[in-house]
């Protein structure tokens, strides 16, 4: 068994010249964490979840990333943390997702896959397909443990 | 760099120690090795330590130096200042007393953007003084990101600045700038203290004199709304310290290392010494009361931060520069030098010559390739030259000798401002606003750096002038 055989086919993404504003409604319509990024090829960009929302409402530069491993002396009001957040609504949401995603590839085994589900990184996993870095397909968690524990029963 | 080998290729004797490899001169063999190296350290492709270590590694495996000639050619007082220094460094830090600077200082002014450019500039000159210039701008330019996104205003006129300054800062020390840090541990008659009465009155002067143009250029145009300096001046600085105790701890052990520097030397008791011994005395406060497993963790941690790469870099130059040495290179290196001062047979005009030589080359070279290797090579150069003066009837006092360190001294410190490339301290402040989405252009950098550069060796070329020569 291989990882293409419990992916899902044709997930749900986003390309990258869709707003931030629209991938935030999206992702909370669908109640999704993390959401993949293509191009207009369908090529896997990266992810664009909640944490990215999130990052969006503090300054670029209060991130580890930035060298700021406290920020604890900055005293935001939530309207300076909104206003951030409205500044970045425009924007297209490929500049903003993570291009270090982790991802598989169809003919990964399923072991791998599990270690790289297991390490609790991501909710889920892109499969990626090697030659042509096109996206064609997605795991989450609950996909592999529904086939693991269909075995079992 | 090619007039080098062919230079070496004409001097036929081979130097006492080394053997003849394969029939080759082992001149030639360390002269090829130190240009390739060096070549290869400018290109910037490969980690500049590898690099380093890679010449090392051939210097000895060619039988230009034996192992042990190799491990006696590596300047411990060097690889052991900086080692302190940065661990003293890795355990300050995390108390968060760096952020409070940075905070505090912006808030005395106002939180109005000149007001706060011109503190932390004169915070990174003067922990760049105290500390090394890579630890000191890697502390401040996060903050200074920060406080500028909360103003609203480009980061690079700060950003700038603090490069300039930490680059002017850190001549003013023997712990301020690895030029002097190899400056004072490699030439036995240079203290830390003559760093304070020869090096450190210069500084302000230059401070002041390259904070004019930066005020023209940018600073008049400075502007922040009010809304903007409220962010701002709401930061609680105290906050900002997370381990008031860690602070404490800290604080007494750079009190007391600082000491050492300038107490230390009559006693016979070299930086290194000082440095390590403060290191392994903080490193104990710290894991004061901690259970076991905590001490480990904490003690390897710590180790981790220090900047591994930098030493063996160091480690690295020294063999290659030892391997020059031992195969007679850096007695035509040296002979070139002394050309400098052809026709010139008094001691008070070798002197004048030499220093202005070496100032100037020193700036122009510092802000060409990174300005380590190129003093771990004069230093030595310039002790050889010395030596052949002599031999010639031109016997050189201390104090004569003395001026040409400082010459060096200053050129290669403040000529690493001449560009993005020429000292540690920029390229670090370059890699956090690119990441930070204000990359600084190399160009862009070099049209205003580079003359602020050739004013800091002018007003240099003065003081050396009206106080030595």
């Amino acid at each position: 068994m291989t990882c293409s055989t419990i992916m899902h086919a044709e997930p749900i993404t986003v390309t990258e010249n869709v707003t931030v504003g629209e991938t935030v409604k999206l992702l909370a319509e669908k109640r999704f964490r993390s959401i993949p990024v293509v191009n207009g090829a369908g090529k896997m960009l990266g992810q664009f979840g909640v944490s990215n929302i999130l990052k969006l409402a503090i300054p670029a530069s209060a991130s580890p990333e930035g060298g700021m491993s406290s920020a604890n002396f900055m005293n935001d009001s939530i309207e300076d943390l909104q206003r951030r957040l409205a500044d970045d609504w425009n924007k297209p949401v490929g500049d903003y997702c993570d291009n270090d995603t982790q991802t598989l590839a169809p003919e990964d085994s399923l072991t791998r896959t599990i270690m790289c589900i297991a390490s609790g990184n991501q909710d889920n996993i892109p499969v990626v397909d090697p030659d042509s870095g096109r996206l064609v397909g997605i795991i989450s968690y609950w996909d592999v443990l529904d086939h693991l524990l269909a075995e079992i029963k | 760099m090619l007039t080098l080998i062919s230079l070496l290729a004409q001097h036929g004797a081979p130097a006492a120690e080394a053997h003849v490899i394969g029939g080759v001169n082992p001149l030639v063999v360390a002269g090829i090795i130190f240009v390739i190296t060096y070549a290869v350290i400018m290109s910037e492709k490969f980690n500049r330590a590898v690099v380093a270590l890679l010449g090392g590694g051939l210097m000895i495996l060619s039988g230009v130096l034996s192992q042990h000639s190799a491990v006696q050619a590596i300047d411990w007082n060097t690889i052991g200042l900086l080692t302190g220094m940065m661990i003293i460094v890795a355990v300050m830090q995390r108390s968060g007393v760096f952020q409070y600077l940075a905070i505090w200082s912006a808030k005395k002014v106002d939180a109005k953007p000149w007001g706060i450019l011109v503190m932390l500039s004169i915070v990174t000159a003067i922990l760049s003084a105290l500390l090394d210039n890579v630890t000191t701008v890697l502390l401040i330019a996060p903050v200074t990101l920060l406080i500028t996104e909360e103003l609203e205003i480009a980061p690079y006129p700060f950003l700038f600045s603090e490069i300039i300054f930490s680059n002017i800062g850190g001549a003013a020390t023997l712990i301020g700038d690895p030029p002097n840090i190899l400056i004072g541990s490699m030439v036995e008659s240079v203290t830390f203290n003559d760093f304070l009465v020869h090096i450190a009155p210069i500084v302000p002067l230059v401070f002041i004199a390259t904070l004019l143009p930066i005020y023209i250029l940018w600073g008049r145009k400075l502007y922040a709304s009010d809304e903007a300096r409220q962010r701002v001046l709401d930061f609680r600085e105290s906050e900002a310290i997370t381990d008031s105790k860690l602070l404490i701890k800290s604080l007494i052990v750079l009190v007391l290392v600082l000491v050492g520097f300038v107490l230390g030397h009559p006693m016979g008791i070299e930086p290194a010494t000082v440095a390590m011994t403060g290191a392994a005395l903080l490193l104990l406060l710290d894991n004061f009361g901690k259970n076991a497993e905590e001490k480990s963790e904490n003690v390897h941690h710590t180790s981790g931060e220090v900047e591994w790469v930098t030493i063996f870099f160091f480690i690295g130059l020294f063999v290659i520069i030892g391997g020059l040495e031992h195969a007679g290179a850096l007695e035509i290196l040296a002979a070139q030098v002394v050309g400098l001062t052809d026709g010139i047979s008094d001691t008070a005009g070798v002197t004048k010559a030499l220093a202005l030589g070496v100032l100037w080359i020193s700036a122009i070279a510092s802000a060409i390739v990174d300005n380590i290797p190129f003093v771990a090579t004069m230093i030595p150069t310039l002790k050889e030259a010395f030596a052949q003066l002599a031999e010639n009837g031109v016997n050189l006092d201390a104090a004569q000798q003395q001026t040409v360190w400082w010459a060096l001294s200053l050129g290669a410190c403040f000529g690493g401002n001449g560009s993005l490339i020429g000292a540690s301290a920029n390229l670090i402040v370059a890699g956090f606003a690119e990441r930070a989405g204000h990359p600084i252009k190399f160009v862009t950098f070099l049209k205003t750096a580079f003359p602020l550069m050739i004013m800091s060796i002018i007003i240099a070329t003065g003081y050396l002038w009206l106080r030595y020569l």
